[in-house]
């Protein structure tokens, strides 16, 4: 594994696409009594290489658009474009495919799988469908975010600063354009919580956008924007 | 590691799921343990059913290929005469047709003496088996001893024995009838047709290969001499080990029945131990398929996982029952071909496929379940 693979996704598709565009996207919940607008028009535009912060209270909409965003959830209304491709209407299969090869997702409680190792938790999101399973690719982003030494310990033998940078590991594994953060730092302390933040700017350099929903101000000290959501609209 | 890693390439969902049960051993052991159970409980009633059978048929030897036709008592006959016989030799084809005078007699030698029955019968050779001597196709002198009448009486081959003032001596001994027979001749003794008094006979009894053949012949001889009148009985053995066939085809049934129950019950236990699973790993199955991991993999991991605790229970169960066969055979007599029968292969064979198609059959739930929950809703807290 070299230095112009890790470079990923600069290179091939037109470099004017920005990684992500949400076009008034519009996610209403109806719960037959009563209607929710979680989010009402939402336009955004990250380009690549970009760490952009999500911030707003809780009920904001926050993790809706992350949802939307990562191809979780689809919108009611409104296009999501991801390095350049419409997302609407695919089949279940077709939106894990292109979860699988554009999106990383790291999440507040790490969600590593407690009976494989890092280096297999690593290589998860590519042992299943075709193509080779990157073990390879995998110990050389471990040994990039520090955890060399820990390979074969599995989670519960590493701390939580070491789990969030296995699944951060994890995320890149297969070179996305976006990195989907859900309260990255949220179960960590101060110092651990600047570790993973500094892994994480490091990867915008590399031209991955990163984005993070989160309530903590640490955070937007090292992105580029903070974008403040409320009621399910930008500010 | 190295396997590990080759079975990470070949089959993910194998990989993945094999740790997930190792996570939980104690209630994966648990589970296999159901399965195990369940195929024991199939298999090795089966196999116990089938050896009864067998044995029951190995028992009851060849009666079912014997009829036994005698005089119709409530109509007044007592005796088949010579005529009938004949018609009833004209009648029927490949039977042996054997008539019997009967009488009762005092045999003594020494001081020992009993009473017995005395067959009166022109070709025992059709119908019985010697142990000493030899059997005479045309039976003109001398007596053959039952085996018991021979014990009690410590008679041989050679000895002489007196039968009602006449004496005889002894051509042949029987083998102890060890089968349920007809004519169960342990407790009496053969003489030549003529040294019993009378002209007809008491008894006819035919005896095929086949028990088609028999059946065949007993119809006849029934059409032949009962067209008027009812002349005679025709008592046919098949119709008793039908009837023994039957009741042990019935009791086969019984006995799996029984191990399907148990076998429902294991499915239940898979199933209750996967849901469980399911509800536990609902986030990591969410995570996995927010990284990219399709539906599809998902079912077939979950799949995997249920079809190895069946796996895992019905090797198990299988060795089990061979076990349990082995200590029938080394603690009953039980003889070996019995239990080498290709039927008790087969209920082994059909007791590992059931607990391996329940163990699919009660994952394919909670498999479902999992694979189709959308990764928002699992990872919403």
């Amino acid at each position: 594994m070299d230095a112009t693979e890790r470079a990923t996704a600069a290179d091939d598709p037109p470099a004017s696409d920005p990684a992500l565009e949400l076009d008034t996207v519009r996610k209403v919940y109806d719960s037959g009594a009563e209607t929710v607008v979680a989010l009402d028009d939402v336009d955004l535009r990250v380009e690549r290489g970009e760490f952009v912060t999500i911030m707003g209270p809780s009920g904001s909409g926050k993790s809706t658009m992350l949802n939307v965003l990562g191809l979780l959830d689809e919108p009611t209304s409104g296009t999501v474009r991801i390095d350049g491709r419409l997302t609407g209407d695919l089949s279940d299969d077709r939106r894990t495919t292109m979860r699988k090869e554009l999106l990383g997702f790291v999440f507040q409680d790490f969600y590593l799988l407690p009976t494989l190792t890092a280096v297999e938790n690593v290589t998860l999101p590519t042992i299943f469908g075709d193509g080779t399973p990157r073990r390879g690719r995998a110990i050389d982003l471990l040994e990039r975010v520090g955890l060399g030494g820990r390979l074969d310990h599995t989670p519960t033998e590493l701390s939580g600063g070491q789990q969030q940078r296995v699944a951060i590991a994890r995320a890149l594994i297969n070179e996305p354009r976006i990195l989907l953060a859900d309260e990255p730092t949220g179960n960590l302390d101060r110092d651990t919580s600047e570790q993973v933040l500094d892994e994480l700017s490091g990867i915008t350099e590399q031209g991955v956008s990163v984005i993070a929903v989160t309530h903590d101000e640490l955070v937007t000290e090292y992105t580029d924007r903070t974008v403040e959501l409320f009621d399910g609209r930008i500010r | 590691m190295l396997a590990g890693w080759e079975l990470v390439v070949k089959s993910p969902a194998l990989f993945v799921a094999r740790r997930n049960l190792s996570r939980n051993r104690f209630r994966s052991v648990l589970a296999g343990l159901g399965i195990l159970i369940a195929v024991v409980a199939i298999a090795a009633l089966g196999i116990f059913g089938n050896v009864l059978s067998l044995g029951a048929a190995d028992a009851l030897g060849d009666i079912g290929n014997e009829v036994v036709i005698t005089p119709n008592a409530d109509e007044g006959f007592d005796e088949l005469t010579e005529r009938q016989v004949q018609s009833i030799e004209r009648v029927t084809d490949d039977v042996t047709v054997a008539p019997i005078r009967t009488e009762t007699g005092l045999v003594t030698r020494g001081t020992e003496s009993r009473a017995t029955t005395l067959y009166g019968i022109d070709d025992p050779a059709a119908i019985y088996e010697a142990d000493e001597g030899r059997l005479p196709d045309r039976h003109t002198q001398g007596a053959i001893l039952g085996s018991s009448v021979a014990e009690q009486l410590d008679a041989g081959e050679g000895n002489v024995v007196t039968i009602d003032d006449t004496t005889y001596r002894v051509i042949a001994v029987l083998e102890p009838v060890e089968s349920f027979g007809p004519l169960t001749a342990d407790d009496a003794v053969l003489l030549p047709e003529n040294a019993i008094a009378g002209s007809g006979y008491e008894q006819v009894i035919l005896r095929g290969e086949e028990t088609g053949a028999t059946a065949v012949a007993a119809d006849a001889a029934r059409a032949e001499l009962n067209a008027r009148e009812e002349r005679i009985d025709v008592f046919e053995l098949s119709e008793i080990t039908d009837e023994i066939d039957e009741f042990f085809s019935l009791l086969q049934s019984f006995l799996l029945g029984i191990g399907s129950i148990s076998l429902v019950i294991a499915g239940v236990s898979i199933l209750n131990v996967m849901l469980m699973s399911t509800v536990e790993r609902r986030e990591e199955i969410g995570v996995m398929r927010a990284v990219g991991v399709k539906k599809g993999e998902v079912l077939r991991m979950m799949l995997i996982e249920a079809g190895l605790l069946g796996l895992l229970g019905a090797v198990g169960g299988v060795l089990v029952s061979v076990l349990l066969a082995a200590g029938l055979y080394l603690t009953t007599p039980v003889e070996l071909w019995i239990l080498l029968d290709p039927a008790n292969f087969f209920y082994l064979a059909l007791a590992f496929a059931f607990g391996i198609g329940v163990s699919l059959l009660s994952g394919a739930y909670p498999a479902w379940k999992a694979a189709s929950e959308r990764p928002v809703d699992a990872l919403r807290d």
